[in-house]
This record gives structure tokens, C-alpha cells and sequence, in this order.
């Protein structure tokens, strides 16, 4: 058991952050590449970056949304994405852990902010279960891995308080310990390969909006053509 | 071109499509209507194509994707669906049928989900392993009749965390389906009238019918205001080159009415002309086909090229408006391709600049505002013809919700054009439209888009609002103008 939460602490954990950067990089670099290739093709060049920035920001500063009436979803979501990046960066024993790892530091919560923040989060987390279970679109809509990271993310939570208040916790502390590496392990893989590549590309699908716009001149003939369908009427 | 039946009977049997069961037009006025009884993909085919459908779908989606800007787009969108279901609270065909598949996330999702399971590497090799094919006919059927059961409104992009346009995947799945000929065929066949014909435009009006058109409307404004006003006809090195819906010489003659007056009333009657080599704003490859989108507006270039005109003016219309603005940068040039307006934009400026005098006295009736989606989506043309309207119409209300954010008059995305489903677009796409004009107590819905009108026409017929009028803004100002 001990040992293989050394090895879940040690090389597995090594393995997720090379899994999620080199993912991640790679998903970057490859809508860079793509948003280039449609920005030298397209016949207006003319970008709207106002527009880019202005949509990306609507749901960054979500308004709207909590006038919306969806307001409690988009207040679930936002505690919810707060939680998300807040805890696992600013966690005093994560920095700690980064620490002896790789030897960077940086300011940490304080014990009682991670709590409580810890805790929102969880409370966000089932809310947006019970609204995805209670809205009938949502609900049509949901396929495994909606569920699925749903529940993953929980998990992670749940164990990491489990960790952080070994007295609080009646399960054995490496075992709670070896779940919450694991499932914080496995989300961190699954950020390039599901619907959580959106961590990386948020700030991207504004700008592919835009260039999708941005039509190829002749690209029509080019297609017809491929087809085998030059000259061929309407 | 004969209907090849077999083919049709072939791809719409499909589960739960009773097609033909209920014919359109009759069903009555309390009979629960589900948008799938009310339409079927028999509506829509001329003709299909004969062979092997889906490999002739991957064929035209991968011709699509390699030589098209599409690739990113879908390859994105494939990756970040949260499936949040936050567009369906905005969304009225859902909000109208409740039917989970007219979710805008789902419709976008049957393409996305085409692509990660036959382009992607993932997908490919979950074929491979398991030895299925994800892509039916009867997938290609559910995205048909999905992709024309949307009005192409966009409102549903205002709430996609994710930033997905769900209007621009609708957009792209008509055009693959296009290159297989599905399409409704009331759009093919007025755009092959238009890019092929004789008559060059989508209503087919031969040039000596649209000056008879013009003469007889010059004589009716004679007859109702005394006065002579001209249509200019063929003027060379004008500031703009006028293209209106073209229906509208058949169907909107107050309209045109108004606008010439509006220019005769300025004393700018010079800033203006029509040709008569090309004069038809329509541009449904907007609607189902970029290869169409891209001839079309190059008929718009050439006429105004060969007058010399410095701009494209477009009439009152929502879709011809926004392809133009769209397209003429996009296929004429980049920062160097003509100008595009709207007249809205003309006359707002005329009214600025203090060269009309619209009397406040004429119009007494309330008067409401619709916003064509395809002007108003972007908050292009909002506030000018609202400015206009306010100057002289004293018992003025606004919709709720308006602008940016209106309702579509439930006719777009060329759907208006198929009369086969008028009952789908009055009692379910449209419903909340005429919950909108009746709470708004209006006696004049100013609509100033072709599309929209004729739509809102059959809305209030079929909703029970007789007393409503549909009309152009340049209808009322032709009513109120001070000459």
C-alpha cells in the first residue's frame, strides 16, 4: 500500500503532468497552426478581435448569465471553475509537494480559505449534478463522460478533504490518500482527450467562431471539382 | 430533374417519421403539432443522390473540410461541447415543441459527432476495433430534417459558454447535404433561376416586367401624392447600386414606393440607381451552399462594376443585407471590395442631416418593431430604424425581448420559402412571435425584411391576429413623409 502511494506521489504523478502539458501544447499549437492556415486563405482579413475578446470575457465576468434564467447554474459553474483552478494551485500541500518536486513556490491559502473554498466547491459540484439530472434538455443531452467527469471530480475533492483532515476521516488515510491522487491523476489526462480540453482551448473557440466566418474564395469550385462535379448546374 | 421516388421513399421511412400521415395545411388549429408530422425530407428533395449515401456524405465532408476554413471550426467545437443545455432556454423551436432533438447542442452535435467518428483518429480506430460504421442513412435523414427544423436565428449563440455557433454548423450541414441535393426545392429552384435562368433573379422578372413594374409605381405615386418621382434606371458612376429583395417588385410595392421617395424627398435622387443587369438582393447560399453564396454576390460585384457605382445598396431585407455585408469583403477583395449598406442606414442619415420631414400626425395606430435576425444579431441595424420610427410615429413600443437578442419571426434560414410547412412555421417556430406582437398591442409590425414579412403575414393570419398589419419601414415613412 505504502509503496504504491510512493509510486502514485512519484512516477504516476510525473506521468499525468507530462501527459496534460505535452496534450496541452500540442492542442495549442495545432489550433494556432489551423487558425493560421484559415486566416491566410480567408478572402476578408479583416478580424474581429473586439468581438473575440468581448464573448470570451461575457463568460469569464458572467453578467449576463446571473440575470439570466439560468442564474443558478451559471452561479453553481462559477463557484464551481473558481474552485477548480483556485484549490489545486494554492493549496499549501500541493505547493509543498511542487516544492520538493520541481523546487518552485509560490503564496499559498490559508488552511481556513482552502476549506471553505474546498467546500463551495463541492456544494457547486452537486448542484450542477442535480441540476443536470433535474433539467430535462441537460439531462437528454448527457452522455458517460458528462457523468462521468462529474463524478471524477467529486472524487477528487471529496478525498483531498479527506486528506487534509485525517481526523475527520474514518476510511484509512493511505487509501483516501492513493483515490485522491489517482482521480486528480486521471483528470489531469483526460484534459487533452475529452470535453475538459476546453481548460486549454477556451480562450480559442471565440477566435475559430470568428475564422469560420471567414470563407475561402473559390473554395466552392475547389470542392465541386473534388467531387467531380465541374460544370455541373445548380 | 424527376423526382426520383424510389429513393425519396427509401431515405424517409425512417423510425417515428410518420410522413404522410398528416398532410400539411390540414391539420386543425387544436391538434398537437410535432414539427416531425409537419415536415418530412419529401418536401425538400428535387432529386437524391443515386449511389452509396454515406460514402458519398464523407466524400463531400472531406472535400469540405480540406478545401474550406470548416476544419478548425469543427475540429474545436468537437473537443469543448460541455453539453450544458444553456442554449436551450433560448432557443424557440425548443422552447415551442419540447422535443430534445431541437436542441441547438444536440443538432450541432449529429455533425460533430460524423467528424470525431470518421476524422479523427480516435474515431477511426473504435471502427477499426469494433468493425462498424458510425454514418447511416438514417443519420444522414436525422441531420436533414434537423438542419431545416432550425430558422438559422443564431440567438442561440449569445449562450454557449463554450462559444460554439450553432448557426454556422446548421449553415455548414446544409451545404455538405447540398452537394448531395438535399435541399428544400424551393431554394433550388429560385437560385437556379437566379445563377442560371434566363431571367437571372430568383422570382424570374424579365427586364422589360420590372420597368413596367417601375413605370406603373412612378404613375401611383403620382396619383397619391402629386408629385413625380423617378426609379433611376441604368445610371452610371452613382454612389449606390440599389438591390432589394427582388420579390419585393412583385410583392412590396409600397416599400419601394417609400424609398424613392425617401431619395426624391432629400433632393439625393442622383445617390441612386438600379440596373437592370442584375437587380435581386436574394442570396440563399447563405441559407444551404457557399458555392452558390459566392456566384451570387459576384452577380452583385459585376452589376455594380459595370455602373460604376462606388456601393451595394441593399433593401429592406434581413438575409440579403447580412450575405452582402458578409460575402462582398469575403469574395470581392478583402479591404478593397465595395462598400455594403443597408438603406435603413441611408435614411437614418438623411433624417440626421435634417433633409426629411416626416409628419407625427399621420401615423396614430400603435406601432412595434420586429429586428430581422439577420441585421440585427450582431447589433448592426438596431437603433437606426428605432431612431426613424420614434421621429414620427408617437404611440411606439418595443417587443421583449428586442435587438441583438429578438426572437426570429420563425421564416428564417429560408424555411419561409417551403409552403408546404407554413402550419410548422405559424404554430411552432412562430408562436412566440405572435405572443410578442399581441402583448404588444401593436396595430403596425414594422418588419423590414422580406423574409420576415411575408412570414409574419401568415403568423398573424394563423394566430388569430386579423387586425395586425406587416409592414415595411419605408411603407409607413411613404405615409408620413412631408414633400
Amino acid at each position: 500500500m505504502e509503496s504504491f502511494l510512493t509510486f502514485c506521489r512519484g512516477p504516476l504523478l510525473l506521468l499525468a503532468f507530462s501527459v496534460f502539458f505535452l496534450g496541452a501544447a500540442r492542442q495549442v499549437a495545432l489550433t494556432f497552426v489551423e487558425l493560421g492556415r484559415a486566416y491566410r486563405r480567408a478572402g476578408d482579413q479583416a478580424v474581429n478581435l473586439k468581438f473575440i475578446f468581448k464573448r470570451s470575457l461575457g463568460w469569464i465576468i458572467p453578467v449576463n448569465g446571473l440575470r439570466g434564467t439560468r442564474w443558478v447554474y451559471t452561479a453553481a459553474s462559477v463557484v464551481f471553475h473558481a474552485g477548480m483552478l483556485l484549490v489545486p494551485l494554492f493549496l499549501a500541500g500541493h505547493i509543498e509537494l511542487i516544492r520538493k518536486g520541481v523546487g518552485l513556490a509560490w503564496p499559498s491559502l490559508g488552511p481556513g480559505a482552502a476549506d471553505a473554498l474546498t467546500l463551495a466547491t463541492m456544494a457547486a459540484l452537486l448542484a450542477l449534478f442535480v441540476l443536470r439530472v433535474a433539467s430535462r434538455a441537460s439531462r437528454f443531452l448527457s452522455t458517460f463522460q458528462d457523468w462521468f467527469l462529474l463524478a471524477l471530480c467529486m472524487a477528487a475533492f471529496l478525498t483531498g478533504y479527506g486528506v487534509a483532515h485525517p481526523l475527520a476521516n474514518p476510511l484509512p488515510f493511505t487509501f483516501v490518500y492513493i483515490v485522491h491522487l489517482l482521480s486528480a491523476e486521471l483528470l489531469l489526462v483526460l484534459v487533452p482527450f475529452s470535453k475538459l480540453g476546453h481548460v486549454i482551448l477556451f480562450p480559442l473557440t471565440r477566435a475559430s467562431w470568428e475564422m469560420g466566418w471567414h470563407f475561402v474564395p473559390g473554395a466552392g469550385d475547389r470542392i465541386r471539382i473534388a467531387l467531380g462535379k465541374e460544370g455541373e448546374p445548380v | 430533374m424527376v423526382p426520383e421516388q424510389p429513393h425519396v421513399q427509401e431515405v424517409t421511412k425512417g423510425k417515428g417519421a410518420p410522413q404522410g400521415a398528416a398532410p400539411p395545411g390540414k391539420q386543425g388549429s387544436g391538434a398537437k403539432l410535432l414539427p416531425h408530422q409537419i415536415m418530412g425530407l419529401s418536401y425538400y428533395m428535387e432529386r437524391l443522390y443515386p449511389g452509396d449515401k454515406v460514402r458519398r456524405f464523407l466524400e463531400i465532408f472531406a472535400a469540405v473540410l480540406q478545401h474550406s476554413n470548416y476544419a478548425q471550426l469543427v475540429d474545436t467545437y468537437a473537443r469543448v461541447g460541455a453539453k450544458c443545455a444553456n442554449c436551450a432556454t433560448s432557443c424557440q423551436i425548443y422552447l415551442a415543441t419540447k422535443d430534445p432533438k431541437d436542441i441547438p447542442c444536440y443538432r450541432t452535435n449529429l455533425l460533430l459527432e460524423i467528424y470525431r467518428r470518421h476524422f479523427t483518429f480516435r474515431g477511426v480506430l473504435q471502427s477499426k476495433l469494433t468493425g462498424t460504421v458510425y454514418l447511416t442513412e438514417e443519420r444522414i435523414r436525422e441531420l436533414a430534417e434537423s438542419v431545416y427544423h432550425c430558422t438559422g436565428c443564431r440567438r442561440c449563440s449569445f449562450e454557449c459558454p463554450m462559444g460554439m455557433d450553432h448557426g454556422l454548423i446548421t449553415h455548414l450541414s446544409r451545404y455538405i447535404l447540398a452537394e448531395m441535393d438535399i435541399t428544400p426545392k424551393a431554394l433550388v429552384v429560385a437560385t437556379r433561376e437566379q445563377l442560371e435562368g434566363k431571367s437571372g433573379n430568383t422570382s424570374a422578372i424579365p427586364v422589360p416586367a420590372l420597368l413596367d413594374t417601375l413605370e406603373f409605381l412612378q404613375d401611383d405615386i403620382k396619383d397619391e401624392k402629386g408629385i413625380d418621382v423617378s426609379f433611376p434606371i441604368d445610371q452610371e458612376g452613382r454612389e449606390f447600386v440599389f438591390f432589394p429583395a427582388v420579390s419585393d417588385y412583385l410583392l412590396e410595392a409600397e416599400t419601394l414606393k417609400g424609398i424613392a421617395v425617401t431619395f426624391h424627398a432629400a433632393g439625393e435622387t442622383d445617390r441612386w440607381t438600379i440596373g437592370t443587369g442584375y437587380f435581386d438582393g436574394i442570396n440563399y447560399g447563405l441559407f444551404y451552399s457557399d458555392w452558390c453564396a459566392e456566384r451570387i454576390i459576384q452577380k452583385e460585384i459585376g452589376e455594380t462594376m459595370r455602373l460604376k457605382g462606388k456601393k451595394i445598396l441593399i433593401g429592406e431585407c434581413g438575409h440579403a443585407s447580412r450575405s452582402a455585408k458578409l460575402f462582398v469583403p469575403t469574395f470581392g477583395g478583402g479591404k478593397d471590395a465595395l462598400p455594403v449598406m443597408n438603406i435603413m442606414e441611408v435614411t437614418v442619415d438623411m433624417l440626421r442631416r435634417g433633409k426629411l420631414k416626416l409628419n407625427p400626425d399621420v401615423i396614430k395606430e400603435r406601432v412595434t418593431y420586429h429586428d430581422p435576425c439577420n441585421i440585427a444579431r450582431t447589433g448592426w441595424i438596431v437603433d437606426q430604424p428605432r431612431e426613424i420610427l420614434r421621429s414620427f410615429c408617437k404611440n411606439y413600443v418595443d417587443m421583449e425581448p428586442k435587438g441583438a437578442k429578438n426572437y426570429c419571426c420563425g421564416g428564417g434560414g429560408g424555411t419561409v420559402s417551403i409552403d408546404e410547412i407554413r402550419s410548422y412555421r405559424t404554430k411552432v417556430t412562430g408562436k412566440v412571435k405572435a405572443d410578442q406582437i399581441r402583448a404588444t398591442g401593436a396595430h403596425y409590425v414594422v418588419a423590414p425584411c422580406a423574409n420576415c414579412k411575408k412570414q409574419l403575414r401568415e403568423v398573424c393570419e394563423d394566430n388569430g391576429l386579423a387586425d395586425v398589419e406587416v409592414v415595411g419601414l419605408h411603407d409607413l415613412i411613404y405615409k408620413a413623409i412631408v414633400l
